[in-house]
């Protein structure tokens, strides 16, 4: 397979990039050089509040970036929707990324309140990106209200605890048709490997950039990690010998 | 009173709301305007005066990755 065949495709639109990027936690400086080391193509961000005093995140954003809003903040489905519809109007474009999170302790998503959502918004027109706790029927209900990707977290939001519900989200990957996008905890780059290894379609990543020391230099690690892992996955991995071994050179032809 | 992002602010009644968003250096480009619960779409900013009870919520993008 060529590398130009091989697109990430959401709602439509096509990716030559598997690493979605997050804004938050680290300074608007260093999103270009971010941005540009994990080579990514879409960008989340949050919606909040105005304060004029703060800096336009929208003047640090490359030209050609996809922003990918989120509803971050938004504890139940109605929230959720009145952030998706307000993040609309601000992006002129259909794609958001569906977060409901009441929980404020350990940052568990709603997967309930979320399906609910999805329909909403899948209805109105969005191309809706939900994050949840992965499970394999309420990923169903998603794909069936319109859901364009399913997003499971691999472990709670900016632990950096890598792939905690690895063989849950093996579960999605095998059995769901739309792309299965790995959504925090994700905290090293051989873990965004693993991930992609598995069949994930692509990896967001935020705090693990954000609290490394070289940001820009960890986008990088990353975008190598996803990409390493993406060949894995198309190149077949070979099998695992579970006892014994297997000699990779010529048994017969031994000088003695 | 008019409330701004959940906050009272008298003077703000009377005003079109691009003056209004003009006079708080707001970027027109990063704000969506909802006005007693219904947003206010770009063109119609001009036209749109602030009533002496309207609730103005100001949105923007910030940092934030979920």
């Amino acid at each position: 397979m060529s590398e130009e065949a091989d697109l990430l495709t959401i709602g439509g639109h096509t990716f030559t990039s598997r690493f979605i990027l997050g804004s938050g936690k680290y300074s608007y400086d260093l999103i270009d050089s971010a941005i540009n080391q994990a080579k990514a193509q879409i960008i989340t961000m949050a919606l909040r509040r105005t304060d004029s005093a703060e800096e336009n995140i929208l003047n640090y954003i490359p030209d050609g970036i996809t922003i990918l809003p989120n509803t971050s903040g938004s504890t139940n489905a109605e929230e959720a929707i009145r952030t998706a519809r307000l993040a609309r109007e601000l992006s002129g474009s259909n794609f958001i990324k569906l977060e409901v999170v009441p929980d404020k302790k350990y940052l568990m998503p709603d997967n309930h309140e979320t399906v609910k959502a999805t329909e909403v918004l899948a209805n109105e027109g969005f191309i809706v990106m939900p994050y949840v706790l992965p499970d394999l029927n309420i990923a169903r209900q998603l794909v069936d209200a319109g859901a364009a990707t399913v997003m499971p977290l691999a472990a709670p939001i900016g632990t950096n605890k890598g792939l905690a519900t690895k063989d849950l989200i093996q579960i999605l990957i095998d059995e769901i048709d739309v792309p299965v996008i790995i959504d925090a905890g994700i905290g090293r780059p051989s873990e965004a490997a693993e991930a992609m290894e598995m069949g994930a379609a692509a990896i967001m990543a935020n705090t693990s950039m954000a609290t490394a020391e070289n940001i820009p230099l960890m986008a990088e690690a990353f975008r190598l990690g996803v990409e390493a892992g993406r060949k894995a996955y198309l190149a077949g991995p070979g099998r695992i010998i579970e006892r014994g071994a297997v000699a990779s050179s010529p048994l017969t032809g031994l000088s003695k | 009173m008019v409330t701004v992002n959940g906050e009272p602010l008298a003077d703000a009644a009377g005003q079109n709301l691009l003056t209004f968003l003009q006079q708080r250096q707001t970027p027109v480009d990063n704000v969506v305007v909802e006005l007693n619960g219904t947003i206010i779409h770009r063109p119609e900013y001009e036209q749109t005066l602030i009533q002496p009870n309207d609730k103005l919520e100001l949105i923007s993008f910030v940092g934030g990755g979920r």
